[in-house]
């Protein structure tokens, strides 16, 4: 789901850049009061995984294929903020080394694919959580990333409205549909990540800010 | 700690160089909705060194892509473990140290 350049105005794309220079500042100010020593390493190999994860599209129904974004599962295990910093770490690289996701788009991206899922997915996964055992949040995980994908599609296809690229209800009904499939493919992935990584570590879901 | 974050930047690199080799060819959904309603994606701004996963070179599409994966997943790895010391560093004065550390404060 990375935009590409040239397809978002420079209106939108700016605008898009102000909001991620913003937010990425915030995020700064919040992650470096919550970190811990063992945070650092913890970010880049997280951060190494959803980098690996995102190159392994699987294919969805109606000859289309998706990636996992990751939002989520990181905003689990490392708080939203740090989280979002690590994955602008991600679509920097991908931008800038691998030409996936436009770096004028880099703004826009960044909020479509991190920021919806890093604080709107987790505030989704931590109200419906709340305290409960491992089921519980395991199913308040699937629902966040699958909700995170989809609203991230949804901001996406109203950017490229706003940039006068494609028709509203058009975009918004195939990009919702398309990503209403990927978003389960995130959500298997983010449950099976989490479990896999609290139960070869369990401490690592404990000291979360 | 050590231990598990070295297994699991493993883990990343075998996903990277391995499954990645798996992964569907097919359109991801941004690209098929942008075909399906006929929108033309732009021209990239720069040209990226590993543009679409590939490391430059004659070597065959399948290894130049492996090579792409672990580049990046490195990169990543680095960046983002970089940018988690520089935000302890940034750790205001007024607040305690974090848990078991007590240097670098400044």
């Amino acid at each position: 789901m990375h935009l590409p350049d040239g397809i978002l105005s420079a209106p939108v794309w700016i605008g898009a850049g102000a909001v991620t220079a913003g937010a990425l500042a915030l995020c700064v100010r919040r992650a470096s009061r919550q970190l811990d020593e063992q945070r650092a390493p913890l970010m880049g190999v997280l951060g190494a995984f959803v980098f690996a994860a995102q190159m392994i599209n699987f294919p969805v129904p109606g000859g289309t294929s998706g990636h996992l974004m990751g939002a989520v599962l990181l905003a689990v295990l490392l708080g939203p903020a740090a989280a979002s910093v690590v994955l602008f770490c991600v679509f920097l690289v991908q931008s800038l080394l691998f030409q996936d996701g436009g770096i004028t788009a880099l703004g826009a991206n960044f909020i479509n694919m991190g920021l919806v899922g890093s604080f709107g997915g987790w505030a989704v996964y931590r109200l419906l959580a709340g305290g409960g055992g491992q089921a519980r949040r395991s199913l308040a995980a699937f629902v966040a990333a699958w909700a995170a994908v989809e609203v991230g599609a949804l901001l996406a296809a109203l950017q490229l409205w706003a940039s006068g690229s494609a028709p509203l209800m058009p975009v918004l009904w195939t990009m919702g549909t398309v990503h209403a499939f990927i978003g389960i493919g995130e959500g298997l992935i983010t449950v099976a990540t989490l479990r896999f990584l609290s139960a070869a570590r369990p401490s690592l879901l404990e000291s979360v800010p | 700690m050590k231990t598990f974050v070295l297994v699991l930047l493993a883990v990343s690199l075998a996903v990277a160089a391995g499954l990645a080799l798996l992964a569907s060819g097919a359109p991801d959904g941004l690209e098929h909705s942008l075909a399906s309603l006929g929108v033309a994606e732009g021209e990239a701004l720069l040209a990226a060194p590993m543009a679409d996963y590939q490391l430059p070179g004659e070597s065959p599409a399948r290894w130049r892509q492996i090579g792409a994966g672990l580049s990046g997943t490195l990169v990543v790895f680095f960046l983002a473990w970089l940018a988690g010391t520089l935000l302890r560093r940034r750790r205001p004065r007024s607040l305690p140290p974090a848990p078991a550390h007590s240097q670098s404060e400044h």
